[in-house]
């Protein structure tokens, strides 16, 4: 018998069959995740696991993971498979479903701490504590179908990243399961009682780990009270400059403790987005908006919208009457959380009734400093996709929807959350290739303006992932963070087609 | 007769760019909190899951000896995953949705039944209901005769009448579906309304057949309804079921212009108009179960609660899963007659109402009202199981 139906069946024995399916439709189900990476293999079977396997304890994972360590068949942990890459799974492979580790373990309100399995969906999270008067910093606009495992495993970006930070900056404590089969809990906040001033900061190195090192079993993260007051601001701006000038001052760190998060959106994304929903036709003159969101003490909140106001009126902003209500991004924004479906909202489907589109998000983080150049670089290198000179193939199966909505990442750093719209079927070998290159053209732009590839969770083709780590961390970096995977999973079983 | 395009069940390859449009979005929005999810824990059958399924068939990659009963028979047709699709947005519906280009995996999974029909592969308890729909129009065997009696023995015409109330398919061959039936026409009669019934003539209205995946039954069955209606004269039809409301409004065109109700909707009328006139309290905590085929699909979800509202004495108290966000019976698709062994939905929905402590559970469907009756006796509650009609009866 094959080494990966020994070990199937040892699994099946120690868990229980209830909790491990091997028929072809299941293992089908589960091999492809929301991201990208599924466009550039014609051969969906590379993806197809052995089994899928669903843990609802720790316990039942450390002996899935005792019997894959043993055997050496590689394990892929998966949440909801909506993250851009990383859950797609493998042949011969195992796929650990953490869905049904969807448990609250402790609220602490002293401490304000709540500890939960890791299969737990973030929108279960987050109403968990809005019943009880508080409000969860794990925010991301996906919150309906992802899990809390994966917010410490991307290390994700949440809605008021500028006031409260990232996944990374909440997430207090860890269970992780090694590929041993240990398990450790690390961090502050664990049942452990661990402390980040003894020993080393084990914690982060579990954070955008992507499964890589271990099985996140149970996570830990601090809330906070629901903020009394919040007001919601927008202004509209006849160039780039002003735009992006109004959005750095109001994200800086001296306005951060109260003005929670400040974006920007493009014309490119608002003459598609209010055509396809509104028919409205956007005014051409008017270039970019900008938004921001003030949360806190009723006076407090007051006193800053004043201050946000003389931000943008100091950089030219307006609104006039031939552009829509003041609140159509907010109400954007509710579709968009309702459905998730900017994609939905411009693809062809809406028009003739055809096919949606697959979304390929691209996030590079830019320093400020560069943050005006590299956005109209950016622009030109976006026209340039759908010219159907540069990519004559591409420009065919892929087109623009944002050119970036700049958001706040890193103090002194920003996100420009872009989308582009590819017509999977499409994607055939000429026009894989050709997104290869342009991919390349693209990380190529992001380096000469000293930014990062993938701002939080952008996507990056796993042909090039290391070469392209290597060239943002070094080799050195590179070498150091093998090191650590080979200490801790010499075998390669935990997600093993990811980072090395 | 060939069934008109637009209401037949649509095949695998005309549904292609649905299952691309899904596994292109890949947002899982509809795996959650689909109840088949939910009770088995394998997205495979839930739409999403299904999606992919389909496109492996159509690639074949997959065959159809491939797919379980597990995957063919567990969707009930609840609609949550349609309700909630990404790619089902209210302006794509307004421009361009159709029930054959909305997203759904209650579709998929009609799909996947008609293609095991077609292929006679149909477990037993499925076809011996199909054959009995064929025979006799209704899916226990149950005599013509038998309903006949029934209908004679409540008094109620069964000549030409303006309004009928049409029992459907599962009265008066089960017991507690029928006692509902006989408790709403105990209403209709106290508010002196005029209406008569079918009798043996009313078959299934197709909505059982279609559910299981036999599109050529159903037109069969529409046919013969519409004949009979039409003879009858009838300009008014009062569903007890909303299976077969959703059913009259949905799929049959030619009774465009004939008024169609669910007998909760006229409650609330004759409520208004006090025709329906309470002397008795109820001094009960009452939740109410929103049957899919009234709420999701035909978004009916405050006029069976304003009835037991105004029932005096009667505290309404909502399930944390209500409304749009209801949890399915488990009686939709083929759940009634078949049984799969990872599939408690009865049970849980059971457990959703023990949550809220309540005295009753409302219900406003035959199909629910026998689910939910199994499932408070499974987990052995001290809840009662009644219609609205059986309780608006009750406080006359
Ligand atoms: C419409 C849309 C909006 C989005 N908005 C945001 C946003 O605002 N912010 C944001 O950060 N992201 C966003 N995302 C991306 C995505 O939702 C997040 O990355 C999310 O955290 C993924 O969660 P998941 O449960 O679906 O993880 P999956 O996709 O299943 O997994 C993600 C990674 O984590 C690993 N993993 C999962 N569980 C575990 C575990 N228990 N232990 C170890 N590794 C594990 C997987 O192997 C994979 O590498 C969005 C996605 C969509 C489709
Ligand atoms: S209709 Fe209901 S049961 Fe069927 S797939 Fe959709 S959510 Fe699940
Ligand atoms: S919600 Fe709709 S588009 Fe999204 S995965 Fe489910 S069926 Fe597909």
């Amino acid at each position: 018998m094959e080494a990966v139906q020994e070990c199937i069946r040892d699994i099946t024995k120690g868990i229980g069959e209830e909790k491990i399916s091997v028929d072809k439709p299941t293992r089908i189900a589960h091999r492809i995740t929301h991201g990208p990476e599924a466009l550039l293999h014609e051969d969906l079977g590379d993806f197809t696991p052995a089994a899928v396997v669903r843990p609802r304890t720790t316990e039942d994972v450390v002996t899935i993971v005792k019997h894959a360590n043993r055997y050496e068949i590689p394990l892929i942990p998966q949440g909801g498979r909506t993250c851009t890459y990383g859950a797609e799974s493998m042949r011969d492979g195992i796929v650990v479903d953490t869905t049904s580790m969807n448990e609250i373990l402790e609220f602490d309100e002293e401490a304000l701490r709540i500890g939960a399995q890791a299969g737990v969906r973030v929108v279960d999270y987050i109403d968990y504590l809005a019943k009880r008067g508080y409000m969860s910093l794990e925010f991301p606009t996906m919150n309906r179908a992802s899990t809390l495992g994966s917010r410490a495993s991307i290390s994700g970006y949440n809605k008021f990243e500028n006031r409260w930070g990232g996944s990374r900056d909440h997430i207090r404590g860890l269970e992780v399961v090694l590929a041993n089969g240990d398990v450790v809990q690390v961090g502050r906040g664990s049942s452990t009682p661990t402390k980040s001033v003894v020993g080393l900061d084990m914690m982060s190195m579990f954070i955008g780990s992507r499964g890589t090192l271990g099985i996140i079993t149970k996570v830990t993260e601090r809330f906070i009270p629901t903020p009394p007051a919040y007001v919601y601001g927008i202004r509209a701006f006849n160039t780039i400059e002003d735009a992006l000038r109004t959005y750095m001052e109001l994200r800086s760190p001296i306005n951060a403790g109260v003005i929670w998060r400040a974006k920007a959106y493009h014309k490119w994304l608002l003459s598609q987005a209010v055509k396809g929903s509104m028919e409205v036709e956007w005014p051409d003159d008017v270039v970019m908006l900008v938004d921001y969101h003030i949360l806190g003490e009723p006076d407090v909140v007051e006193a800053t919208k004043k201050h946000a106001e003389a931000i943008c009126k100091e950089h030219n902003g307006f609104w006039r009457d031939d552009m829509p209500p003041t609140d159509f991004v907010g109400r954007m924004h509710e579709t968009m959380e309702k459905y998730m479906g900017m994609a939905a909202l411009q693809s062809e489907r809406l028009v003739t009734g055809g096919m949606g589109n697959r979304i390929v998000p691209l996030d590079p983080q830019i320093s400020n400093k560069h943050l005006i150049n590299f956005y109209k670089d950016f622009l030109v290198f976006l026209k340039r996709l759908e010219d159907g000179k540069s990519y004559p193939r591409l420009s065919r199966s892929l087109r623009v929807l944002s050119p970036g909505a700049p958001v706040p990442g890193e103090e002194g750093w920003t996100k420009v959350w872009s989308l582009t719209l590819a017509n999977w079927k499409q994607f055939d070998k000429t026009t894989i290739q050709e997104f290869k290159s342009w991919f390349r053209e693209y990380a190529e732009l992001v380096w000469r303006h000293c930014g990062s590839l993938t701002g939080t969770h952008g996507f990056v083709p796993r042909e090039m992932e290391i070469e392209f780590i290597k060239r943002e961390v070094g080799e050195t970096g590179y070498e150091l963070m093998k090191t650590i995977k080979r200490a801790l999973d010499p075998k390669n079983i935990m997600n093993p087609n990811v980072k090395f | 007769m060939a069934i008109d395009r637009d209401y037949a069940i649509v095949s695998l390859q005309e549904y292609e760019p649905q299952l691309w449009t899904c596994i292109n979005c890949f947002c899982g929005l509809c795996v959650e909190s689909c109840p088949v999810f939910i009770e088995g824990r394998n997205e495979v059958g839930a739409a999403r899951g299904m999606a992919q399924v389909g496109l492996a068939l159509l690639s074949g990659e997959l065959e159809l000896a491939d797919l379980t009963d597990d995957l063919v028979y567990a969707c009930t047709g609840c609609r949550w995953c349609e309700w909630n699709c990404s790619l089902n947005t209210p302006l794509y519906i307004k421009r361009t949705g159709t029930r054959r280009t909305k997203v759904s995996g209650a579709t998929m999974a009609e799909i996947f039944r008609s293609m095991r029909a077609e292929e006679g592969q149909v477990p037993t308890q499925v076809r011996d209901a199909l054959n009995n729909l064929a025979n006799v129009g209704n899916p226990f065997g149950g005599s013509k005769q038998t309903k006949d009696k029934w209908v004679a023995d409540l008094g109620m015409s069964m000549e030409k009448t303006d309004t009928i109330l049409y029992v459907g398919a599962t009265i008066p061959y089960e017991d507690r579906a029928t006692k509902m039936a006989e408790a709403i026409v105990d209403v209709l009669k106290a508010a002196k309304i005029d209406v008569g019934m079918v009798g043996s003539k009313e078959m299934d209205s197709g909505a059982f057949a279609m559910m299981m995946g036999e599109d050529g039954l159903f037109a069969e069955m529409t046919e013969h309804n519409e004949e009979i209606i039409k003879n009858q004269g009838v300009r008014q039809i009062i569903c007890v079921s909303p299976h077969d409301y959703d059913a009259f409004t949905a799929y049959y065109p030619t009774l465009d212009g004939l008024e169609i109700k669910h007998y909760t909707q006229l409650f609330l009328e004759l409520v208004h108009s006090r025709r329906i006139k309470f002397t008795k309290r109820i001094n009960k905590r009452i939740t109410y179960h929103d049957p899919c085929y009234l709420g999701r699909k035909n978004d009916i979800y405050d006029e069976p609660r304003k009835v037991l509202q105004s029932i005096p004495g009667l505290e309404l108290v909502e399930m944390d899963k209500t409304r749009e966000t209801a949890y399915c019976c488990g009686g939709g698709g083929t759940g009634l007659f078949y049984e799969l062994p990872k599939i408690k939905m009865n049970m849980t929905r059971a457990d959703h109402a023990k949550a809220k402590n309540v005295d009753c559970i409302a219900v406003a469907c035959p199909i629910c009202l026998q689910m939910l009756d199994d499932g408070i006796k499974s987990r052995n509650y001290n809840i009662e199981i009644k219609d609205i009609g059986q309780l608006v009866r009750e406080a006359l």
